[in-house]
């Protein structure tokens, strides 16, 4: 057995000190010397004409064919390769939890290969699944079998929970590659996932959930439009994150539908958009929902419509009311457009700077816009997954 | 006058408490086997064992130098195994086993026995990666729960914070004297190698409790190498740091609510997957694929390379093995690549 054991570790080495082999061993280095010289003309000693410790011992596998059938003999080969994987579970909660940490990974090529590691796994459990038992790299996550089994499998908790690992696996692969999944598949969904809530227990799963409203929201936020676009789409999509799960799935479908028929995508070019005048001489509008915070309590308005939710409101104000909100937006937007700022982070902490300064003109709104600050600020330090890269 | 304790931050009534338990399992290693599992079965040897951390306890508060300390624990517990030793009723199999306990503990000595244990690991562990090896020193600390939420007689850990400083890294050990007995004792190798293998060396931007590659495929090539290093470290405790080496495994694989007992179990079937890859491709005997495992997981772990990146080399090793990685590892095998070109061969595959 120890001869065996020195070997075995000669041909996994091939080339070697006698201190190197000594590790990978139980024996002495004089034990082990002598082993190797009687495995002769299949291991040899080198004579020393390279680098190294003086007196050091080097040898070499000569034969290593002839060493590994010595090493083999007396032994039988199993052909079946490994025992049965019993470790999905373990795979589909390490893949779950990939999935839903990529979000805070800074580095988009880190997110990129975390998102591929994610689906390895996933791709093995779902191939112990599927009836004609591919190689688990050939399992296509969009594709028919899958989906058709998935949908037929018995037990429905694990239905949906595989349902929505493959629904997010699939919007992070193709956030990273820049491959976006058609919005109407998105809203189909979501409808779908919005009656299996119920079914997704605990906290992973619930994440997971999250994960899929913000990467399908995350798939139609502008990268290249003007501030105030990006501004009013990011502060829409990390308010339907505070949601509760149900409200948030619920109005997912609508947000993306909103999102999607929007002339280029974009909702919104301006943050107070006037719609007209009503005959008792009150003004329709749309404007940013955060300027209704600082808005004296004496001035009046009343909410119709959201447009984006979480966003932008349609109001009907009084004059006063609508001049003020007017003026702030001009501000606002004044101040974004010179926005040095790229990420949605800075461009939601830029607004809330501007918003205290705009409260601090008026007495008597400063308690009022130290709690939009507050929430603004929080809002910008959500983690959410990042618009889609360019296509590669 | 009583030497200062070698551990930082750890008072020195507890260390010298921790070191006198730990004196006697040293001098008693070649009957630890035996002692734990009567200590498992109950009855007069578990409570030698409790009086055994009684004594510890006194002993320990007394403000005496580390050598007087372990005499005065081995003398008190000495007279109360005498003691035990006159009872009539006392089984057979026990009465045997606490003589030979009482004349082996009589040659404890105030020797660190951690540090004996580290020093030799780390000796090992730095020959196996080389240049790479980045040295390390041993911290002791006391832990007030034991490291599991259900409870083990291993209660005790290991770990490397990260990133390690600049003279080097910092393995600590953690024990929960409460829990500090001879299995906790003979389990200290496996931890201490599970850390200079995995941990000390790596070269990474990050670690992370539930890294596949360096809690899972790195710990299984630990238990590899602690296999062939458990006679060179200490001939006599061998057999018992082997035996609780694996039953500490299988009692962590079964932590599959933790990340680091998914990673282990993961990362060990990717390992298992690996080897009988090279057996059935590469036409390996079963000793060499598990050699060959361990040389290429201590050669990624070399690597200073992103951990995410060698976490997705062990997400390809689902069986069957995928082909793009196939033909690279074959190529590695022949050594005709690196394993730098292999991790960009896996990593590109994403």
């Amino acid at each position: 057995m120890t001869a065996d054991q020195v070997l075995a570790a000669a041909a996994a080495l091939r080339e070697f000190s006698l201190e190197e082999i000594a590790v990978f061993c139980d024996e002495q280095p004089p034990v082990i010397a002598d082993i190797l010289a009687s495995a002769g003309p299949a291991v040899e000693r080198v004579e020393q004409d390279h680098e190294g410790e003086p007196g050091e011992q080097h040898w070499r596998v000569a034969d290593l064919a002839g060493l590994r059938s010595a090493l083999r003999r007396g032994t039988t080969r199993d052909p079946a390769g490994p025992a049965p994987d019993e470790t999905a579970g373990a795979r589909l909660e390490y893949a779950e939890e990939t999935l839903v940490g990529c979000e805070a990974e800074p580095s988009a090529e880190r997110r990129r290969v975390m998102v591929a590691t994610a689906v390895n796994h996933l791709r093995q459990v779902l191939a112990t699944t599927l009836p004609s038992r591919p190689p688990w790299w050939m399992v296509e996550l969009a594709g028919d079998e899958l989906e058709h089994e998935l949908r037929q499998h018995p037990d429905p908790a694990i239905a949906a929970r595989l349902q929505l690992n493959v629904a997010v696996a699939r919007l992070a692969e193709g956030n990273v590659a820049g491959i976006p999944i058609p919005t109407s598949e998105l809203i189909e969904r979501a409808t779908h996932f919005h009656g299996t809530i119920p079914l997704l227990g605990g906290q992973r799963l619930q994440g997971l959930a999250r994960g899929f409203i913000d990467l399908a929201t995350a798939q139609l936020a502008p990268t290249a439009a003007p501030a105030v676009d990006r501004l009013v789409v990011a502060v829409a999509r990390r308010r339907l994150r505070e949601c509760d799960l149900d409200a948030a799935m619920q109005r997912l479908g609508p947000l993306l539908r909103t999102l999607d028929t929007v002339p280029d995508r974009i909702p919104c070019q301006d943050l107070y958009q006037p719609l007209g005048q009503l005959p008792d001489g009150s003004d329709r509008a749309i404007v940013y929902a955060d300027l209704l915070q600082i808005l004296p309590p004496d001035l009046r308005w009343q909410p119709q419509s959201e447009p984006l939710p979480g966003a932008l409101v349609e109001i009907v104000a009084e004059l006063a009311a609508s001049d003020y909100l007017s003026r702030c937006a001009r501000t606002l937007e004044a101040d974004l457009a010179h926005s040095p700022f790229y990420s949605d982070s800075a461009l939601i902490g830029q607004v809330a700077h501007v918003l205290q300064e705009l409260a601090q003109r008026d007495a008597g709104m400063h308690a009022q816009c130290d709690t939009t600050r507050s929430k603004l600020l929080a809002l910008a330090k959500a983690t959410v997954w990042p618009a889609p890269a360019p296509r590669s | 006058m009583p030497a200062p304790c070698p551990y930082t931050g750890l008072e020195p009534g507890m260390w010298r408490n921790l070191l006198a338990r730990a004196a006697i399992f040293h001098a008693t290693r070649t009957k630890l086997s035996e002692f734990c599992d009567h200590v498992d079965q109950g009855g007069v040897v578990q409570y030698a064992l409790q009086d055994l951390a009684m004594r510890a306890r006194e002993c320990a508060a007394r403000d005496v130098d580390d050598a007087t300390t372990v005499n005065l624990v081995v003398e008190a517990w000495d007279v109360r195994l005498t003691e035990t030793l006159s009872l009539d009723q006392l089984d057979a199999e026990s009465r045997e086993l606490l003589a030979e306990l009482q004349v082996l503990a009589r040659c404890a000595s105030g020797d660190d026995p951690f540090r004996e244990i580290f020093a030799g690991i780390t000796a090992l562990a730095s020959t196996l990666y080389g240049d790479a090896w980045r040295s390390a020193t041993l911290g002791v600390a006391h832990i007030r729960r034991h490291p599991r939420a259900v409870l083990d007689p291993y209660g005790v850990t290991a770990t490397t914070p990260w990133p390690p400083a600049d003279a080097g890294a910092e393995v600590e050990l953690h024990i929960h004297c409460d829990e500090f007995g001879p299995a906790a004792f003979a389990a200290l190798p496996m931890l201490l190698t599970h850390e200079c293998i995995c941990h000390v060396p790596a070269r990474q931007d990050r670690a992370s409790n539930d890294s596949m590659f360096a809690e899972g495929l790195l710990d299984w090539v630990a238990y590899v190498f602690h296999e062939r290093w458990a006679v060179k470290l200490d001939r006599e405790l061998a057999p018992a740091a082997r035996w609780h080496a694996e039953v500490l495994r299988t009692l962590l694989s079964q932590h599959t609510d933790t990340p680091e007992g998914r990673a282990r179990r993961v990362g060990h079937r990717a390992a298992e997957n690996l080897r009988a890859w090279f057996e059935s491709d590469c036409d390996q005997a079963p000793d060499e694929s598990r050699m060959t495992v361990a040389r290429l997981a201590v050669q990624l772990n070399k690597l200073e390379r992103p951990l995410v990146d060698k976490d997705h080399f062990v997400s390809l090793l689902g069986w069957p093995l995928p082909p793009p990685l196939t033909d690279a590892l074959r190529a590695w095998e022949s050594r005709e690549l690196g394993a730098d070109a292999l991790l960009d061969v896996a990593v590109r595959s994403a």
